[in-house]
């Protein structure tokens, strides 16, 4: 059968359709970045912060699978670690990364509280499958603080948002700028939210409070 | 390439809610342009902004251009997407919070300019068939493009804490490719136009006070 003959069959064309879709479908654009999250203004927090990344938040790389349309690996994870270091490098007094999790048969020395985020959410939404103009990413963290006995004193959602247009033949390009964004909102909304949070502001007033009393008792002793 | 006809139209509007006159920028004083970001879907494009940058940082008085991504850093968070302020209302809120007035003081920021607006098109059409042989090729009818760019510069003053104008420019235009045998474009630099329109205007306001 000639292939002109072939083309007209209905049978070809829904199999060149499905293998269409398949090839497509089996692309996997794999997006990594590496940022860099500025000082915020205004004084440190005078707070030694430990850092707990749980094996699942360091890993963690959703797939995003658009039907008909390449699928997009974002090695979230990855830069997410880099970024929460980063903020509470410049957000508090002293930063230490702990191996493992706290807990109150196993309480953490020499840190105030322990910060443990973890992923909520996911989404990513390519302007070709959506009426968007731009590539959209969004995702959610929830940080969860504890004391250095294991006890925990706050817990918040961090909404994250980035967007950026499509450039042309570059659209791996165009996700690492919404990504970025992103990341730079999560970032921006941790620097606000950490110290406003009930029960960082009461650990830090008591801590405070303490050190007065045991200053006052000094004073008293050595008189 | 050819350049097709583009009408454009400059608005200013001086604002001060208690009638001081506007005060001419000096030489030590910074301005910084920024992109009005949201998270809504339309936004003004970054080539746009560099573009009035540009411009004001060029020409006979050129102005001591703050570029936007160090601004941004500088002043981290407060002029994230999330957390910049909409309105002059919030500004006094912003200028209050520990460590800020300071560190535009260091910068030594004046004027901040948000940017706001697009372009678009407005409508297209026309048709055009290319053939290509042995022998040769050629392409043969006309296509249209109308575009319209509309954008609009918000002037903060940071030392009085309030707006000090608004100014606005629109230019509209269509550009057209003919083509016979080869297509010979006639483009309407619309963003062009605005761009240059709002940098002048932006300059002058700024130079003259008044």
């Amino acid at each position: 059968m000639k292939l002109k003959n072939l083309s007209a069959l209905p049978l070809f064309r829904l199999g060149v359709l499905t293998l269409s879709a398949a090839f497509l479908a089996g692309c996997v654009n794999t997006v990594k970045v590496s940022g860099r999250f500025p000082a915020p203004v205004g004084e440190k927090v005078p707070l030694l912060v430990g850092l707990y990344f749980a094996p699942a938040f360091k890993n963690y790389t959703p797939v995003e699978v658009l039907y008909q349309r390449p699928k997009w690996k974002v090695d979230l994870g990855t830069a997410s670690v880099q970024m929460f270091s980063q903020v509470f490098v410049n957000l508090t007094d002293q930063v230490v990364v702990l191996e493992n999790k706290p807990s109150a048969d196993a309480p953490v020395d020499n840190v105030d509280l322990i910060v443990v985020p973890s992923f909520v959410d996911f989404g990513l939404l390519d302007p070709s499958a959506t009426p968007l103009d731009f590539f959209s990413l969004s995702f959610k963290y929830k940080v969860d603080v504890f004391s250095a006995e294991g006890s925990l004193i706050a817990d918040w959602v961090i909404n994250a948002y980035g967007k950026a247009p499509p450039y042309a033949l570059k659209k791996t390009e165009s996700v690492k700028e919404a990504l970025m964004f992103a990341l730079r909102d999560a970032a921006a909304s941790l620097t606000i939210e950490f110290p406003r949070q009930p029960g960082v502001i009461r650990y830090i007033s008591e801590r405070s409070s303490s050190i007065v009393r045991a200053q006052n008792q000094l004073e008293a002793n050595i008189e | 390439m050819l350049s097709a006809c583009v009408s454009s139209q400059i608005e200013e509007f001086r604002h001060d809610a208690n009638e001081r006159s506007i005060e001419a920028i000096q030489e030590f004083e910074a301005v910084v342009v920024l992109t009005r970001r949201t998270h809504t879907a339309q936004e003004t494009e970054k080539s746009f902004t560099e573009c009035v940058s540009r411009k004001l940082q060029s020409g006979k008085k050129p102005f001591r251009i703050t570029k936007q991504a160090q601004f941004v850093d500088l002043m981290f968070p407060y002029f994230e997407p999330r957390l910049a302020p909409n309105n002059p209302y919030e500004m006094p809120a912003l200028l209050a919070k520990p460590g800020v007035l300071d560190r535009i003081n260091d910068i030594g920021v004046r004027y901040v300019i948000w940017i706001d607006g697009s372009t678009e098109t407005l409508d297209q059409g026309g048709t055009m068939t290319c053939a290509f042989g042995a022998a040769g090729g050629g392409c043969l009818g006309i296509t249209w493009r109308e575009k319209e760019s509309s954008y609009e510069a918000s002037i903060w003053d940071l030392k009085r804490q309030q707006v000090a104008g608004t100014i606005s420019a629109d230019a509209k235009g269509t550009s057209y490719m003919p083509a016979l045998v080869i297509p010979i474009p006639m483009i309407a630099r619309t963003a062009k136009v605005a761009c240059n329109g709002l940098a002048n205007q932006i300059h002058s306001f700024l130079t003259e006070g008044g």
